[in-house]
């Protein structure tokens, strides 16, 4: 059995090379956008990866709803036959939550920006970290 | 009104040998076959009458009469009822019909029926507990019923002829027992094919009196909790093979298609060490749906002659629905008797279904294990009046209506 | 138009999308992801928000049939789907691990669900699990909320007839209970 194939076989959340990455990819998130209060990376059903902020149980918690929210929203994109959902924000009074799913993979992008940010920063630099999550884990397998 | 067993007294015997039941049941069965004995012999200690021997301590309950199997050597107990070894026909017989006048005398003065056999109040003991058994084939039965096999007769017509079975272990075969025969009939007209045979619809076939014994039978097995198989003959057929270790059946053909009303319809059966291979192919049909296809329809929508009139019913679970022939009304009624201790009238009117239908339903909760009993005469009769609804009625029947059922 | 919501709960593979999908009139609305806990249930999806179906009755009635995720992580779910709920179908499939703590798990967060409609037990994958037999799970039942009879069945989430029955004893249950109450409240 191929080493690229064990890789694929353990689960994100389990894999302690992926939480590196993911870890690694979380910490540079922060550093470009200051008004991140809280991001994590979740498995689609609803596993921590890595978190940056938030204690234990809160991060379980943002994981497993993140899950959630996310896969409502590809249920109404479904629905409404208008693709895969892209992105997901909750907007709120002093903040919003921009969920994004790491492309290819079977992973989602959750992060919280306080009300400073603009929406279109914070989207992409989102996108960015989702899409250098995607680099690196697929750097591994190969 | 169907046909009347002929049999008014059960028997039962408890600790004896293979030997002694067996000579039992064939002296029981010759009478019955010369003068029309009214005995039923049970393997059950729950019968209108039991043989034990004197030298097992046994106490019988006060609607019981004991009869003492004296054997060689020992004596017998003052006041007691017995018999002795070697075993004559004229002796059992004699000592039966004291037997019969004791209970009989019983029956005018505290107006007991005969035919009973006990239904103990499971308020105590759980269901499972009834039919559970455990990895292991089995708990091991008590030895005063592993020490004996006695004849299940479904009727009083003895029979000489049994078939073999060289397919199973030999140890687990029904052995010392006996396919006794009906009494022929005319032919009854062909009974359609698939019919609903819920216990509440009004669509019942006519199932003969044979039935009721084999319901009788079936109910004192279940009673006993010993290991037990049994076979159920129809037309000289094993139509339905009984492994009660493993609350099992296997049948010939569907039970639907069963003959209500064949001519010849035993049940024979014995216990069995708990270690021996099943007789069914597991893992077969659940009794359940077997005891709900006789106990609905046996005793011709009158109550099974273990259950009281006057006694109120509760179920301890609802009977598994997915896996019976049931009608939209049955759960109607389950969810009546589920709620609360009913009677078969409260229940019909709780259910909004026939008595008969009610009966019928209590006859075949009963058999299944499933019902407790509420022996408190005082309790005032109940009527139920269903709430007025909204036009087309509540969900339940809306849901009936769109669901096609 | 009345709404009667109905949950279907239980432990991951229990069968709450397929018994929802056996039973919904409209195509059923899923929340799947991949599968990483494949120690807990074997297969390749699980739900991670809801599964919804309905049957609609008349002119007047919709019965809303939700699932909710069988994970605990996920229990904020059960908390926002249960609101609004008046019956549960709770399956529990036969060949887990420990399948009577399981129902004694999901009755512990559902079983106020009884007091405000109606609970029933649908025992799945009981073709390749025999035991544990149906009278141990009434007998738990019995022990845990004692006073309370919920059915219980076998079942097999992909036979529509079998769902159909779960969930009309459901209702007749509901329907029953409240007209013997109705009627002890106006002998009293």
């Amino acid at each position: 059995m191929t080493e690229q194939v064990s890789a694929q076989q353990v689960s994100a959340h389990k894999d302690p090379v992926v939480i590196a990455f993911a870890n690694e990819v979380l910490d540079g998130f922060s550093d470009v956008c200051k008004s991140l209060r809280y991001a994590t990376f979740l498995t689609d059903d609803g596993f921590e990866v890595a978190s940056i902020a938030g204690d234990e149980k809160q991060n379980r918690r943002v994981a497993s709803m993140a899950s959630s929210m996310q896969a409502l929203g590809d249920a109404v994109a479904r629905d409404l036959r208008i693709g895969g959902a892209e992105y997901i924000i909750i907007a709120a009074e002093t903040g919003y939550v921009i969920q994004m799913r790491v492309p290819e993979h079977a992973m989602v992008l959750a992060a919280h920006f306080d009300a400073a940010e603009t929406v279109g920063k914070a989207l992409s630099v989102a996108r960015l970290a989702a899409s250098n999550m995607r680099t690196m884990v697929q750097e591994k397998a190969a | 009104m169907g046909l009347m067993t002929k049999a008014r007294h059960s028997l039962g015997l408890v600790g004896l040998s293979p030997i002694e039941c067996a000579k039992i049941a064939t002296f029981v069965e010759s009478e019955a076959e010369a003068a029309g004995c009214p005995w039923l012999v049970l393997h059950s200690d729950s019968c209108d009458a039991l043989i034990v021997p004197s030298d097992v301590e046994f106490s019988a309950d006060p609607y019981q009469v004991l009869i003492r199997l004296v054997r060689f050597g020992n004596q017998p107990a003052e006041g007691d009822l017995c018999i002795t070894t070697p075993l004559s026909a004229a002796e059992l017989m004699d000592t039966l019909r004291k037997a019969q006048d004791q209970l009989s005398s019983r029956s005018r003065s505290h107006e007991v029926k005969p035919m009973k056999v006990k239904m103990e109040d499971w308020g105590a003991v759980p269901a499972n507990d009834r039919h559970h058994v455990p990895a292991g084939f089995g708990t091991p039965a008590p030895q005063h019923l592993t020490d004996g096999s006695a004849a299940l007769k479904a009727e009083t017509w003895p029979v000489s002829a049994q078939s073999s079975h060289p397919d199973s272990h030999p140890a687990a075969q029904p052995s010392a027992m006996h396919a006794p025969l009906q009494h022929p009939q005319p032919a009854p007209p062909p009974q359609p094919q698939g019919v609903n045979l819920h216990a509440s619809g009004t669509e019942h076939q006519e199932f003969s009196a044979a039935w009721d014994q084999i319901a009788v039978a079936l109910y004192s097995i279940v009673q006993n909790s010993a290991p037990a198989v049994a076979e159920i003959r129809v037309e000289n057929l094993d139509m339905i093979r009984i492994d009660f270790r493993f609350r099992a059946y296997n049948s010939r053909i569907p039970l639907e298609q069963v003959s209500a009303n064949g001519s010849r319809i035993a049940i024979r059966s014995t216990l069995v060490e708990a270690f021996r291979p099943p007789i069914v192919n597991l893992p077969g049909e659940s009794l359940d749906k077997l005891f709900w296809f006789i106990g609905s329809q046996a005793f011709h929508g009158t109550g099974a002659p273990w259950l009281k009139p006057e006694d109120r019913y509760r179920l301890r679970r609802w009977p598994n629905f997915t896996e019976l022939n049931h009608a939209v009304a049955d759960m109607r009624a389950a969810a009546a008797i589920g709620n609360c201790f009913l009677n078969a009238a409260e229940l019909a009117s709780a259910a909004g279904i026939s008595v008969e239908s009610a009966i019928r339903t209590l006859n075949a909760y009963s058999l299944m294990g499933l019902l407790e009993i509420q022996t408190d005469k005082t309790a005032a009769p109940v009527t139920f009046t269903p709430p007025a609804q909204k036009s087309g009625g509540g969900l339940f029947s809306k849901l009936r209506t769109k669901l096609g059922l | 138009m009345a709404e009667h919501v109905i949950l279907f709960a239980g432990p991951m593979g229990a069968g709450k999308t397929t018994a929802i999908e056996s039973l919904s009139e409209i195509e059923t609305i899923r929340t799947e992801a991949t599968n990483t806990d494949r120690e807990t249930a074997d297969k390749d999806t699980t739900t991670v928000a809801l599964d919804y179906g309905e049957i609609t009755v008349g002119d007047d009635d919709k019965v809303r049939l939700y699932g909710v995720p069988g994970q605990r992580r996920f229990n904020f779910m059960w908390t926002i789907l249960k609101e609004r709920a008046v019956g549960l179908v709770l399956l529990v499939n036969n060949d887990a691990a420990d399948p009577i703590r399981e129902l004694d798990e999901f009755l512990e967060e559902f079983g106020e669900l009884h007091e405000k409609g109606g609970i029933v037990v649908c025992v799945t994958r009981s073709d390749v699990a025999p035991t544990p037999y149906l009278d141990k799970y009434a007998e738990r039942i019995r022990e845990v909320m004692p006073g309370r009879m919920i059915p219980v069945f076998t079942a097999d989430a992909r036979n529509g007839d079998q769902m159909r029955t779960a969930l009309m004893s459901l209702i007749a249950n509901i329907e029953i209970t409240a007209m013997i109450a109705d009627n002890q409240e106006r002998a009293a």
